[in-house]
Order: C-alpha cells, then sequence, then structure tokens
C-alpha cells in the first residue's frame, strides 16, 4: 500500500493498494474530485504523483469514472464510462480526462488496473478461468455464464455478469455469496448497466461490494434501468488480495489446477501443514466418475515437506453436496516425481468430492 | 476439560447455551461440543456466517476446518459438513447450512481442529496405529480403525463394510484406546450418495475406549449402501 505525494488535479491524497510483479503493476484506488475545481479546469490529462514504482511506463489500461445524480422524480440517474490510464513514468499515473463529466461538482474514479510495462517483452502468464457459482435465498439473483473469476496469489481478475432478479425482490437490497471468489478480497466495484435518457454519451454506472466472499448491492444504488434492458449489467475489474506475504519456506502446496494422468485433476488445490506435530489443511475438488482414485503430480512441493498420508471428511461434489465421504490423501514420491493420491474409503464407486478440512499428518 | 469461553453470537443462540470443550497444544486449537442453531431467528437470517465471539483465541487466523451439520428431517437424522474457521483473535466463524435451515433448529457438531496458516517450514508427521477391534455384541465387517494418540488429545478414524446388529445394537472395544470417551460419534454413511438431504448416521458414544453405536430406530438399509465410518477428535 502506497499514497499518492499530490495530483495535478485538486484531489487529496488517495490511498492505493498494489501489487508489483515483474513486468507489471496491479493497483487499486478509488476518490473522488471536483471537475469545477480551477486545478481540474487547468489540466489536459489528470495526473497522479506516486512513490516510485517498478513500471518505467505502461500500456494502456482503463478506469472507471463516475458521477451520482438524482433526477426531479427521485429517479438514481448516476452514469459513467470508461477511461483510459496509463504509467507515465515511475513516478506518474495518468488518467484521460473527458469533457462529458466537465459540468459536476463531483466525479468518483476507481483506479482497478492491470498495467504492463510498455515494450518489454516477458513471458505471458496464462491464467485459469474460475466460475462463480451466486448463491442467494432462493436463488433470488441470477447471473450469466460469464460470471468469473481468474485467482492468482496476490490479486485476481474478476468479471460479473448479470443475468435476473426475481421479481418479489426487485425492490430489495441484493446479496449473494460467490462461492469461488477468494474471500480475501474486499472492494467496492462498479458495475456498469445500460440506459440513459439524460446524458447519450455515458453509460449507467452503480456500484457492488464484495466483501468475506459475497456481493451486495443496495437498492438505494440502483437505477431503474438496471436489468431490465437487452443488455446485461457487468463489472471487470482487476483486485487485489488481502493476503499476507508467506514466510520463507511455508509448508503450502497451492495449484488452480493440478493434474494427473489423461483428464484426472485437482481443482482449487490448497495444502498446507502446520508445525510439528503435523496438521495438514487441504481444500479442493476432483471429480473422477469412473474411479475411486485420483492421482495427481503438483508441480512442486516445498523441499521440507514430507511424505505423510491423512484421513478427511469430504463432500459429495453432484447432487445437493450434502453426502460426506471418508477419504484417503498420500503425498508421496518426493524428491523425484511427487504425487498426491485421493482415495475413497466409504465404498463409493466414483471420487466426485470437494474437501475443506483439516486433519492429522501421519507417517507413511 | 476446559470449556470455550463463548461471550457472543450473531445468530440468537445465547452465548450460555453453547457448551464446547476445547484443548490448545502448540499452534493446534481442539473444539468438541455442540452448537444448537434457531434458522428462524432474525439474527441467524441477518447473519452472513455464524460467529462466535471467544476473547483471546490462541491465535489470530486459522486455516479451514470441517464440522458436521446435523437435522432431524421427518424423523430421521441427517448429517452433512460445514466449515469453520478462526477469523481474528476474537472470532470463530461457522458457515451456515441452507440446506438444513427449513427443518430448524439444525445443530453443528464440532470435532475438529485448527491451526494457524503461514506458520511452518518444518514439521514431522505424527505416527498411526491400527486398532484392534474386538466385538461383544453384534459385529463390524471388513472394518478398519486407526488411532493417533497425541498428548491430552487422540484422533480415531473407523471404517466398515457393515454393522451387524444385536438387539438394535454394535459394541465393540477399541485396543488400545481405553483412555478414550466421547458422549457423541457419529456413525456416517448413505444410502446414496446423492440424497438431497445429505448423509445418515447412527448416534454412537466412547465410553473408556468401548464404542457403542446405537441403530436408533433406522430403517434397514438398502442395496448399495455406503460404508459406515467416522474421523474424530478426542479431547481426553
Amino acid at each position: 500500500m502506497f499514497n499518492s505525494t499530490g495530483n495535478n488535479f485538486g484531489a487529496g491524497v488517495i490511498g492505493f493498494k498494489d501489487v508489483r510483479e515483474d513486468g507489471y503493476i496491479v493497483l487499486n484506488a478509488k476518490f473522488s474530485c471536483s471537475p469545477v475545481a480551477e486545478a481540474y479546469r487547468a489540466a489536459t490529462v489528470l495526473e497522479i504523483y506516486v512513490p516510485e514504482l517498478n513500471i518505467s511506463r505502461s500500456t494502456e489500461s482503463a478506469v472507471v469514472v463516475r458521477f451520482k445524480e438524482t433526477d426531479s422524480y427521485g429517479r438514481l440517474c448516476d452514469r459513467g464510462t470508461f477511461a483510459k490510464s496509463w504509467i507515465k513514468d515511475n513516478r506518474t499515473i495518468c488518467i484521460e480526462k473527458l469533457s462529458a463529466f466537465d459540468e459536476f461538482d463531483e466525479i468518483i474514479i476507481y483506479i482497478q488496473a492491470l498495467y504492463c510495462q510498455l515494450a518489454q517483452g516477458s513471458n505471458a502468464i496464462k491464467g485459469t478461468r474460475r466460475a462463480i457459482t451466486a448463491i442467494s435465498n432462493g436463488n433470488y439473483l441470477s447471473f450469466d455464464y460469464d460470471n468469473i473469476c481468474v485467482v492468482f496469489e496476490r490479486w485476481i481478475f474478476f468479471h460479473m455478469m448479470f443475468k435476473s432478479c426475481a421479481y418479489k425482490y426487485q425492490k430489495l437490497d441484493w446479496e449473494a455469496y460467490f462461492d469461488g471468489l477468494p474471500e480475501d478480497v474486499t472492494a467496492d466495484v462498479p458495475v456498469i448497466t445500460n440506459g440513459n435518457y439524460n446524458y447519450q454519451n455515458l453509460g449507467g454506472i452503480t456500484e457492488s461490494r464484495i466483501d468475506e466472499g459475497y456481493w451486495s448491492l443496495p437498492a438505494s444504488e440502483r437505477g431503474s434501468e438496471f436489468g431490465s434492458s437487452s443488455n446485461d449489467a457487468f463489472s471487470f475489474a482487476y483486485l487485489i488480495r488481502d493476503v499476507v506475504a508467506d514466510i520463507v519456506g511455508r509448508l503450502r502446496i497451492e495449484e488452480a489446477t493440478i493434474f494427473g494422468d489423461g483428464y484426472v485433476q485437482m481443482s482449487e488445490f490448497d495444502l498446507e501443514l502446520s508445525a510439528a506435530p503435523a496438521l495438514a489443511s487441504v481444500c479442493g475438488r476432483t471429480g473422477q466418475y469412473g474411479s475411486t482414485q485420483c492421482k495427481v503430480y503438483p508441480k512442486a512441493v516445498p523441499e521440507r515437506m514430507p511424505e505423510f498420508r491423512a484421513f478427511f471428511l469430504a463432500t459429495n461434489l453432484s447432487g445437493n453436496k450434502l453426502c460426506i465421504h471418508l477419504v484417503s490423501m498420500k503425498l508421496s514420491g518426493l524428491g523425484s516425481k511427487p504425487q498426491i493420491l485421493f482415495s475413497a474409503m466409504s465404498g463409493e464407486s466414483k471420487l466426485v468430492i470437494a474437501i475443506k478440512d483439516t486433519s492429522v499428518a501421519v507417517a507413511v | 476439560m476446559i470449556m470455550l469461553n463463548v461471550t457472543a453470537t450473531n445468530f440468537g443462540t445465547a452465548p450460555e447455551q453453547i457448551k464446547l470443550s476445547e484443548f490448545v497444544s502448540g499452534n493446534m486449537l481442539f473444539l468438541v461440543g455442540e452448537v444448537h442453531i434457531d434458522a428462524t431467528t432474525e439474527e441467524y437470517k441477518a447473519a452472513r456466517y455464524l460467529t462466535l465471539t471467544v476473547p483471546d483465541l490462541p491465535f489470530d487466523n486459522s486455516r479451514i476446518s470441517a464440522a458436521f451439520a446435523l437435522a432431524d428431517i421427518d424423523g430421521v437424522m441427517h448429517i452433512s459438513l460445514t466449515t469453520i474457521r478462526i477469523k481474528d483473535g476474537s472470532t470463530i466463524r461457522i458457515d451456515k447450512v441452507p440446506a438444513y435451515e427449513a427443518s430448524s433448529p439444525y445443530m453443528v457438531f464440532l470435532s475438529c481442529v485448527l491451526f494457524p496458516a503461514n506458520c511452518a517450514f518444518e514439521t514431522e508427521p505424527q505416527q498411526a496405529v491400527s486398532v484392534a477391534l474386538d466385538c461383544t455384541q453384534g459385529g463390524l465387517t471388513d472394518a478398519e480403525c486407526y488411532m493417533v494418540d497425541g498428548e491430552g488429545w487422540a484422533m480415531l478414524v473407523l471404517n466398515a463394510a457393515s454393522l451387524v446388529w444385536e438387539d438394535e445394537k454394535v459394541v465393540v472395544r477399541l485396543e488400545g484406546a481405553e483412555e478414550l470417551s466421547a458422549e457423541f460419534v457419529p456413525v456416517i454413511y448413505a444410502d446414496n450418495v446423492n440424497d438431497a438431504l445429505g448423509s445418515k448416521m447412527y448416534p454412537g458414544a466412547l465410553s473408556n475406549g468401548v464404542l457403542t453405536i446405537e441403530r436408533a430406530g433406522a430403517a434397514d438399509e438398502p442395496e448399495g449402501s455406503t460404508h459406515k465410518f467416522f474421523r474424530v477428535f478426542i479431547i481426553k
């Protein structure tokens, strides 16, 4: 995290969350400013001055700029759009100044963007799409197939695509648990909606909230056009996770997907061992319909992680996901080809499970 | 045995109604006991997660662990899993079980261990011993039982292909587990792993190493029922 050291458009100090990686930086900030301020009017590009970044100049990214307004009938007419943003030098973040906002007393800018180093080759990172399953009371909220996130160690890409709301909930506050979204993300995320009668050059925008794995959108934030147009409302954001840096040599294996032979795989895998005496905590899911075993090969195992076996409780991943399985897990082959073998113990003919459990790690 | 000092909840159950035993050993927090939950209260409905306020927890975060959720549905006790973790230094978080809210009240039964994340760079697995089973009433077929005997705690795992009832009970002595007792041991099975209501269970109890499993009026199991198993943590 860091604070801005200044800007050329009359805003106060801006607090940033940041993730700095080789060749790119992810920045999160939300702040307001006044387009009628003298400094803002004088600026041609909005510049934010910051302590030294790891990027000397970047490709163009996008930030959301919006204003809040209520019309004479009391309807919300919050409007906004995306504006270009880039890093000009390692101490200056730039945001395109759009004339559409010049007459408003206050605008809100959301920086939830990833900036890549310009003109520097590097190895591309390929993320894995993770579906987000929205769980609400009676499933009154539904979301599109493209309601997804891509999870990295310290940040995520988030793409929400709203579909519909059951009629009797349309005027109530909305809340859904986003199963699949990391619970360590806390952010106000703009939602791009449709419909605009007063400002033809801008789109509708409102603000959702993400915290503790929940997505919420109060009724007081939603314009009348929300969910009633032919266009789906959506969000598009790079969000920073509230993670604590690993201690050196942490006994953890975390991989979005660990592959085995053929189509065998374990998804959302996260294993950690405690200090002695060893406990093992495991999260993950797999669907082996033709076998009672799932053998996968982690890419890397911490040097000091020992071979072990553990007995876990898991839930059935098909049906209503309520039935309980007893599963054995064995980590072996360290040093040559490490492998993790999950075996159904409770008499099933398949291994279609989700594990979220902690057990005792026992010697093999 | 030390009772967990719960000073508040966010789901309408009075703290004095929560009877949880705790045992702390190094980086491990063992929790055993029941939390009864009335899903019809306004507090429950307003809560995203169920939280127990416990001053002075031994660590300020934990990895996730599993807890049992039990509901009496049309006279049959069903069982599933929920999750538990330490959210901060004074809060334990348990996930709600929406599937059992219509059968309120439901119960969360804790028999779990928690440890803080990001705390180890060296460790050593523990020794599990195979436990010999001596049936004194009824029987178990194709059974295996393992025990990890810690200082002040133990983990027991039992897995059997089927139970042979005698006077609606199975009584079995676990050799080497004479110092272990537990008021409630859910012996889990499923008629069908896709059952929309979850697994079923036979109530069991362990007294000085003698495990008694009650049939409790359960109907005959259909062909294809799963094994009968449990994994419990016991505070000595």
